[in-house]
């Protein structure tokens, strides 16, 4: 979401043709209680519920949940029938034509809410948090704050470790939309994880508290299923593409069934967001991602200061890297992937959830890439890529079958140690000819858990 | 002897077999535009996502091109005029749009509304109150620019 500010800022009607990533400072340089406030606008409008319709599609983010988890119109935006906009963010065009921005008194409507501004899918939040961002930035900050371990940083720089304490390291002002810490749930982290577990079954690589107390109270509404639904997609992908072009012989592809494979992932994550649950936490977890994503992204003034510049067509990763060594820390092998991962796997969820890969039809775009420009192939074919590099899943390979169990963490994308399941069909709903009763073992003659033999840290 | 003299000097067999490879091409070409190409409905998917990846961010990232979708926000302007002495409502679609044939307008269901000729001065439309959406298409009907309505044209005169 603040990387889309950060956009705003030079193209604040997002119709200009260019090329991100654009610069973080202007961002980092506004004041965190506009920040906060827009925050609060955007949420208020409803993120991927504004995309337009293609028919009778099902929206993952509930509408009448945002109304009522919405600041009020009246304190949010000042306009002639709601209100006095108290609580508005003064974000505008001109007030962020300033150095540093400043709060636009008589404002039109804040920066891109007149837009359907989208916020990320969850998985993005998980995928950067897995490269051990937080823990890296924590650090900065707090040696930023506590003393000259590091060198003395630029106003610019201040001005960020500011507003990212402010805005993330410590309770939000009071009703606000991320206002998720409590006395019921006061460790953010566990929260993060919590809502991690529930929507992809997936833990964060790095360790967390004892007990793993995130799963304690979830139930049986883990989608522990996505790690193996997500693999078989993108081989059914693969395999739709390389015979793509096939005009005599068999092709294997089958459309229905990538299809089908795509409606169960999007019923399976829709089924964690009834009622608008997890809305907020969504919200929250990817926008305060894309914060430090923006911080990483260009040779912004913090990576200048901790010396981990890495020019123009740099990468966040390389960044992330240098910073992570200035205070001591190792970044997994996979960071560069993870990165790019959140932002291709952002989309291609949302559009599963809403449902526009369910037909036969629909679903051959995931592969097609001959007779014209197709961005949905693009990315899917980039996305196998990663995937395959990050986990070492060969999705290309279609003669090997490894199809790790439900309770697999994905975290296997940054280093964590998975566990592989015994092979098993993965549409045994579209093709019941599954064991009988007669030939399935005993529950005493069933193999002992294999938990924790033979893992491999990747 | 090459094959073109040979069909130069009227050899039968040369004939046949550049007739065959002609209907083959033929077939070849079929069955690419058929299994191949993306249908109006595949590419207006395409273009929605494209649209939405865009939408996070992903401009002009990972190195595949994207080029801009949105359109600046259409507007609808009511004047005088038309039929019986009443007023008219025109869409006005900004700057002119390279490339673009066709408009058709979307209601907040998606549901189609009007397709119409576009015209850099604007079009007419009918029932604005509905319109939501609009996409700008090219001559092949694929849409490539997609505009959010900004004001609604329920709230008075422009």
């Amino acid at each position: 979401m603040f990387r889309t500010l950060a956009r705003l800022y030079v193209d604040p009607t997002l119709t200009t043709a260019g090329s991100g990533p654009f610069a973080g400072d202007p961002v980092f340089t506004t004041h965190p209680v506009q920040l906060s406030r827009w925050l609060e606008q955007v949420f208020a409008h409803g993120g991927i519920a504004q995309l337009p319709s293609l028919g009778s599609e099902p929206v993952p983010v509930n509408a009448e949940a945002v109304l009522r988890l919405q600041l009020p119109a009246g304190l949010r935006d000042r306009t002639a029938d709601v209100g006095t906009g108290t609580l508005e963010s003064g974000l505008t065009d001109l007030g962020v034509g300033s150095d540093p921005p400043t709060f636009d008194p008589n404002p039109p409507a804040a920066l891109g809410t007149t837009l359907p501004l989208v916020w990320d899918h969850l998985v993005y939040a998980y995928l950067i948090e897995s490269t051990g961002i937080l823990p890296v930035f924590a650090e900065v900050v707090r040696r930023f704050s506590v003393g000259e371990t590091l060198e003395a940083p630029a106003p610019q720089t201040l001005a960020w470790a500011r507003a990212t304490e402010e805005l993330f390291f410590r309770d939000p002002p009071l009703f606000h939309v991320g206002g998720l810490t409590s006395q019921l749930r006061p460790d953010a982290a566990v929260n993060r994880r919590n809502a991690y577990w529930r929507m992809f079954g997936w833990d964060l690589p790095h360790p967390g508290p004892d007990g793993q107390p995130w799963k304690r109270d979830v139930g049986a509404a883990a989608n522990t299923r996505f790690l193996e639904l997500i693999g078989e997609l993108l081989r059914q992908v693969w395999l739709g593409f390389e015979n793509q072009n096939n005009s005599s012989g068999a092709n294997p592809t089958d459309d229905t069934y990538l299809g089908y494979v795509c409606q169960t992932l999007g019923e399976m994550l829709r089924m964690r967001r009834r009622g608008g649950m997890l809305a907020r936490e969504e919200f929250s977890y990817v926008t305060m991602m894309s914060w430090f994503h923006l911080t990483v992204e260009t040779d912004t003034s913090v990576v200048r200061d901790l010396r981990a510049v890495a020019d123009v067509g740099g990468n966040a990763a390389d960044r992330l890297a240098g910073i992570a060594s200035r205070v001591g820390m190792t970044l997994p092998r996979q960071t560069r992937e993870l990165f790019d991962l959140a932002d291709l796997l952002s989309p291609i969820l949302w559009f599963i959830e809403l449902g526009r890969f369910n037909s036969a039809a629909q679903a051959r775009t995931l592969y097609l890439t001959s007779g014209g420009a197709n961005p949905i192939a693009e990315d899917m074919l980039r996305l196998i890529d990663l995937w395959q590099s990050a986990t070492g899943a060969r999705v290309k390979d279609l003669s090997v079958v490894d199809r790790p169990g439900p309770a697999v963490r994905a975290a296997d994308a940054a280093g964590g140690a998975g566990r592989p399941a015994p092979a098993r069909p993965i549409q045994p709903t579209r093709l019941p000819a599954g064991p009988t009763l007669s030939t399935i073992p005993a529950a005493g003659a069933r193999p002992a858990s294999v938990n924790g033999s033979g893992a491999t840290v990747r | 002897m090459s094959a073109h003299d040979n069909s130069e000097h009227g050899d039968g067999a040369t004939q046949l077999a550049q007739a065959l490879i002609a209907q083959l091409e033929r077939i070849g070409g079929a069955s690419t535009t058929t299994t191949g190409g993306l249908s109006a409905v595949e590419a207006r998917l395409a273009t929605h996502y494209a649209l939405l990846s865009n939408a996070l961010g992903n401009f002009g990232r990972h190195s595949a091109v994207r080029l801009a979708l949105l359109s600046p926000p259409p507007t609808l302007v009511s004047r005088p005029g038309g039929s019986g002495g009443g007023s008219y409502t025109k869409l006005l679609l900004g700057p002119p749009i390279d490339g673009a044939a066709t408009v058709t307008t979307y209601g907040a269901d998606g549901r189609r509304l009007q397709r119409l000729t576009y015209l850099a001065d604007g079009v007419q439309v009918q029932n604005p109150g509905d319109i939501r959406t609009v996409e700008i298409e090219d001559s092949r009907g694929t849409p490539f620019r997609v505009g959010f309505v900004s004001t609604p044209a329920t709230t008075g005169t422009y």
